[in-house]
C-alpha cells in the first residue's frame, strides 16, 4: 500500500467521492409517485371508467338512444334498450348497460356519440371484488364508480 | 426452457437438447398466446380493428396501428394531411424509443445488469406520459384512425417532447457508459448468436437483427411511408452479426430516432389532422400489402377486401415471428447461458408471434 | 359482437357519386423487363401478370413455381433475395378455393413481386424451404390455419395451435368462436362456455358466420 492509498483511506476520500455522486440525488426531482397516499393525476384525455353525462341543469340524461355507441364498440359490450315513442317518433332510452369488465378503452363509443353523453372519464380506480359489479346500468353509469381512498 | 421463464419475454417454450452446458439442438414451441386476431378481425368493421392491432405487439402499439391504417388508406386512396403525417412519424419514433428501451432494460436484466433496467424505464415513463396525454392510454394507445388522427394533440405536449429530445442523447450515453465498455457485458455478448448476412436474409430477419449482420436495409428508406421521405437519418449497421453488434445498432437507432423526432418537431406543419373519410369505411374490392419498419422489424399487412365493411382477410406479417425462426441457427453450438442472451437480442414479443 | 339490433345506417358521409374516386383496377404488368425475362426463360410458368395499386402480381402455375422462384431468387437481373411473407386467402366460392401469396422483395432494387398460386382443397403446394429458410415457419402457419399441405417440407406440423387440434381456423367455414371441444375437454378442465353477465357467450356469437357472403 502506497502512502497515497493510505491517506485516501484515512481521510475517507473514496467514501466522500461516492457520497458526492449519490448525495445530490436527495435534492433532485423524485421520480417515484406515492400513489395510494397521493392520488395520481391523469391527463384530461385519459380513457377510464365510462360515464353517462346528464344535463347539469335539468338532470336529464343526454343520451338520445341512437345506438351508435353499441354499433361502434368492437366487442359489443354496450346494450341500449330503447323504444320508439309513438307520438314523437323518437327513440326513448329504456335502459343502458355497459360491461366494463370486457372494455378495452379504445374510446370508439365516445367518439361515435353525437351528444357527448357517453364519455370515458378520468376515473381509473374502480377495482371490485366481483366481476358482476362491473356490469353497469344507467344509474351506475351516471353516478360513476365509488372510489375507495387509501387510509391508514 | 419455458413456457414460464422470466427470460423468454412472454410464454415461449424452447426444447433444448444439451450436452452438458452445450446446446446441440433447439426447437421453439409457440402458440401459448394465440388469440386468433386474424380470425377475429374478419368479423369486425375496418374502424373497429385498430384496437385489436394494438394488442399484436403491445410494446409498439403505435407502430402496429400505423401499419394498419396506412394499408387501408392506400386501398381506399385517401390522402392524409401533412400535419397528421408528421405527427404519426413523431409518435411512431417515440414508440420506437419506448420499445427499444424495454428491449435494452430487459435484455440487460437477463444478462445481469440491473441498473440499466431502471434507467431505461425511467425514460420510457416519460414517453408513456406523452402517449397518455395525447391518446388517453399508455400502452394500447389506439393512436391513429383511418384518415389521420382522432384529434390534434393537446397543447404543451410538444414542448415536453422537445425537452425530452434535449436530454435523451445524454441518457443514451449513460446507458452506453454502463454497458458498452463493460467487460462482463462484452464477454456475454461478443461472438454470441452470430448469424451471417446471407443466413439472415434467407431466414427473413428484418429490422435491427438484420442490420446487425451488416445489411443496410430499412423499410423507412426502402419504401418511405408517413413523413419519412422528408426525414434525414442514418441507418446504422453492424459487422459481425453477433449480439454485441445488434446492441450497438439499436443504441445508434435510438439516437437516430431522436433526430427524426427533432426534425418532425421543427418542421411540423399546421392544418387539419384528419382527412375526410366516410363514417362506414368500405374500401373497394381488391388487395393491398403495406409494410412498415416497426421497432422489431418489417411489419406487413396484407388486406383483402371484398368491398364490404369488413375485411375478407387480414394477414399480419409479424417481424418477431420470422426473427424467432432463426433462433435455432443462432444458438446451436453455444452455451445454455447464451440462449437467454440470444432471446433478448432478437427482441421478440410473444403477443406478436402468436397473435 | 352481439347481434345487430337494427340495420346499420347507410353510409351517410359518403361523397356524392360524381366525386367518388374510381375504384382501382387491374393494370398491365408494370415490370416490363421482368416480364420479358420470364417469358423467354420460362414461357409457360405463369398464366397472368397484372399490376394492382402498384403491386405486381404473377399468377403462377403450380408445376413451374419452384423453378420460377429459383430463377427469381438466383438470377442477378432479378435478385429477389428476401421472401418477405407467404400467406393464404380462402375464397370458398372458387373452384380452387385457396390462394397462396408469396411476397418477394429485392434488396438491391427495393421492389416487391407477388406470386399467386391457386390451390384446391386437399391439394398440396410445393415447399419453398429449399430456397428460403423463412418459408419454413410461414408454411407451417398456413398448414395450421388453412390445412394446405406442402410437399417436401422438412417439419410440417401445427405451429400456433396444439398438434392434435382438429380444424383449421382461418377457413371461412370455421366459426368465429368455434373450438375443438374434444381437445379442450381432454386437455383443459375448463368450464363450458357460458353466458356470463348477460353478455352473449361464445355459443351465441357463433351465428356471426363469416363464411356467409357479406352484403
Amino acid at each position: 500500500m502506497t502512502l497515497r492509498q493510505l491517506l485516501r483511506k484515512v481521510f475517507l476520500i473514496d467514501f466522500l467521492e461516492g457520497f458526492a455522486i449519490t448525495g445530490p440525488y436527495t435534492f433532485k426531482k423524485v421520480y417515484t409517485e406515492q400513489y395510494p397516499k397521493v392520488p395520481a393525476k391523469v391527463p384530461p384525455r385519459f380513457h377510464g371508467a365510462p360515464r353517462l353525462n346528464v344535463d347539469p341543469e335539468t338532470g336529464k340524461t343526454l343520451c338520445i338512444a341512437c345506438d351508435l355507441c353499441a354499433q361502434a364498440c368492437p366487442i359489443g359490450l354496450i346494450e341500449v334498450q330503447r323504444e320508439r315513442n309513438a307520438e314523437t317518433k323518437r327513440w326513448e332510452l329504456k335502459g343502458y348497460t355497459y360491461n366494463a369488465a370486457r372494455c378495452m378503452f379504445c374510446n370508439l363509443c365516445a367518439e361515435a356519440c353525437p351528444t357527448n353523453a357517453l364519455e370515458l372519464s378520468q376515473t381509473f380506480e374502480y377495482a371490485v371484488y366481483d366481476m358482476k359489479e362491473l356490469y353497469w346500468d344507467k344509474a351506475a353509469l351516471e353516478k360513476g364508480p365509488t372510489v375507495v381512498r387509501f387510509t391508514k | 426452457m419455458g413456457p414460464q421463464h422470466p427470460a423468454t419475454h412472454g410464454v415461449l417454450r424452447l426444447k433444448l437438447v444439451l450436452d452438458g452446458e452445450k446446446v446441440l439442438d433447439c426447437e421453439a414451441v409457440i402458440g401459448y398466446l394465440h388469440r386468433g386476431i386474424e380470425k377475429v378481425v374478419e368479423s369486425q368493421d375496418y374502424q373497429q380493428i385498430p384496437p385489436h392491432m394494438d394488442r399484436i405487439d403491445y410494446t409498439a402499439a403505435v407502430s402496429n396501428v400505423l401499419g394498419y391504417v396506412e394499408a387501408v388508406e392506400k386501398l381506399m386512396g385517401v390522402t392524409v394531411p401533412p400535419r397528421a403525417q408528421y405527427l404519426r412519424t413523431l409518435m411512431t419514433e417515440l414508440n420506437r424509443l419506448a420499445s427499444h428501451l424495454i428491449w435494452l432494460g430487459t435484455h440487460a436484466l437477463d444478462i445481469g445488469a440491473m441498473t440499466v433496467f431502471l434507467y431505461a424505464f425511467r425514460e420510457r415513463e416519460e414517453i408513456l406520459k406523452v402517449f397518455e396525454a395525447c391518446f388517453g392510454a399508455r400502452l394500447t394507445t389506439h393512436a391513429f384512425r383511418i384518415g389521420g388522427l382522432a384529434e390534434d394533440i393537446p397543447p404543451g405536449v410538444l414542448d415536453k417532447v422537445r425537452e425530452f429530445t434535449d436530454y435523451f442523447p445524454k441518457r443514451v450515453a449513460e446507458y452506453e457508459q454502463l454497458l458498452t465498455g463493460n467487460r462482463i457485458w462484452m464477454n456475454r455478448t461478443i461472438g454470441v448468436g452470430c448469424i451471417s448476412a446471407e443466413d439472415a436474409i434467407s431466414f427473413g430477419l428484418t429490422g435491427p437483427s438484420l442490420r446487425g449482420s451488416g445489411v443496410r436495409w430499412d423499410m423507412r428508406r426502402a419504401k418511405p411511408y408517413a413523413a419519412y421521405a422528408d426525414m434525414d437519418f442514418e441507418i446504422p449497421i453492424g459487422k459481425n452479426g453477433d449480439t454485441f453488434d445488434r446492441y450497438l445498432v439499436r443504441m445508434e437507432e435510438m439516437r437516430q430516432s431522436n433526430r427524426i423526432i427533432r426534425q418532425a418537431l421543427d418542421r411540423l406543419p399546421d392544418g387539419p389532422v384528419r382527412a375526410k373519410v366516410p363514417k362506414v369505411i368500405k374500401p373497394p374490392a381488391g388487395e393491398i400489402y403495406h409494410a412498415i419498419e416497426a421497432p422489431k422489424g418489417v411489419l406487413g399487412y396484407y388486406i383483402v377486401s371484398d368491398g364490404s365493411s369488413k375485411p375478407h382477410r387480414l394477414r399480419v406479417r409479424p417481424p418477431s415471428y420470422f426473427n424467432l425462426a432463426a433462433i435455432k441457427k443462432m444458438i446451436v453450438g453455444s452455451l445454455v447461458a447464451d440462449v437467454v442472451a440470444v432471446i433478448g437480442t432478437l427482441d421478440i414479443v410473444l403477443g406478436e408471434i402468436d397473435r | 359482437m352481439p347481434e345487430e339490433k337494427s340495420p346499420r345506417p347507410e353510409t351517410p358521409a359518403s361523397p356524392p357519386a360524381d366525386k367518388k374516386p374510381k375504384p382501382p383496377e387491374k393494370e398491365p404488368f408494370s415490370k416490363a423487363e421482368t416480364l420479358a425475362f420470364l417469358q423467354s426463360a420460362l414461357p409457360d410458368s405463369f398464366s397472368e401478370a397484372y399490376t394492382f395499386l402498384g403491386q405486381d402480381f404473377l399468377l403462377v402455375n403450380k408445376a413451374s413455381l419452384p423453378e420460377l422462384a429459383e430463377l427469381l431468387k438466383e438470377d442477378p437481373s432479378q435478385d429477389y433475395a428476401l421472401l418477405e411473407d407467404i400467406t393464404a386467402v380462402d375464397y370458398p366460392q372458387n373452384e380452387k378455393r385457396f390462394e397462396l401469396i408469396y411476397i418477394l422483395f429485392s434488396l438491391t432494387r427495393q421492389d416487391r413481386l407477388f406470386l399467386k398460386l391457386a390451390v384446391a382443397d386437399g391439394e398440396t403446394a410445393p415447399s419453398m424451404t429449399g430456397l428460403w429458410e423463412s418459408a419454413n415457419w410461414a408454411e407451417r402457419e398456413i398448414y395450421d390455419m388453412f390445412g394446405i399441405r406442402f410437399d417436401e417440407h422438412p417439419d410440417l406440423k401445427r405451429i400456433l395451435l396444439p398438434e392434435d387440434w382438429h380444424g383449421h381456423p382461418l377457413r371461412k367455414e370455421y366459426g368465429l368462436a368455434q373450438q375443438d371441444e374434444e381437445w379442450i375437454a381432454r386437455n383443459l378442465e375448463l368450464i363450458k362456455p357460458q353466458s356470463h353477465l348477460g353478455v352473449p357467450s361464445n355459443k351465441e356469437i357463433e351465428h356471426l358466420d363469416v363464411s356467409q357472403p357479406k352484403s
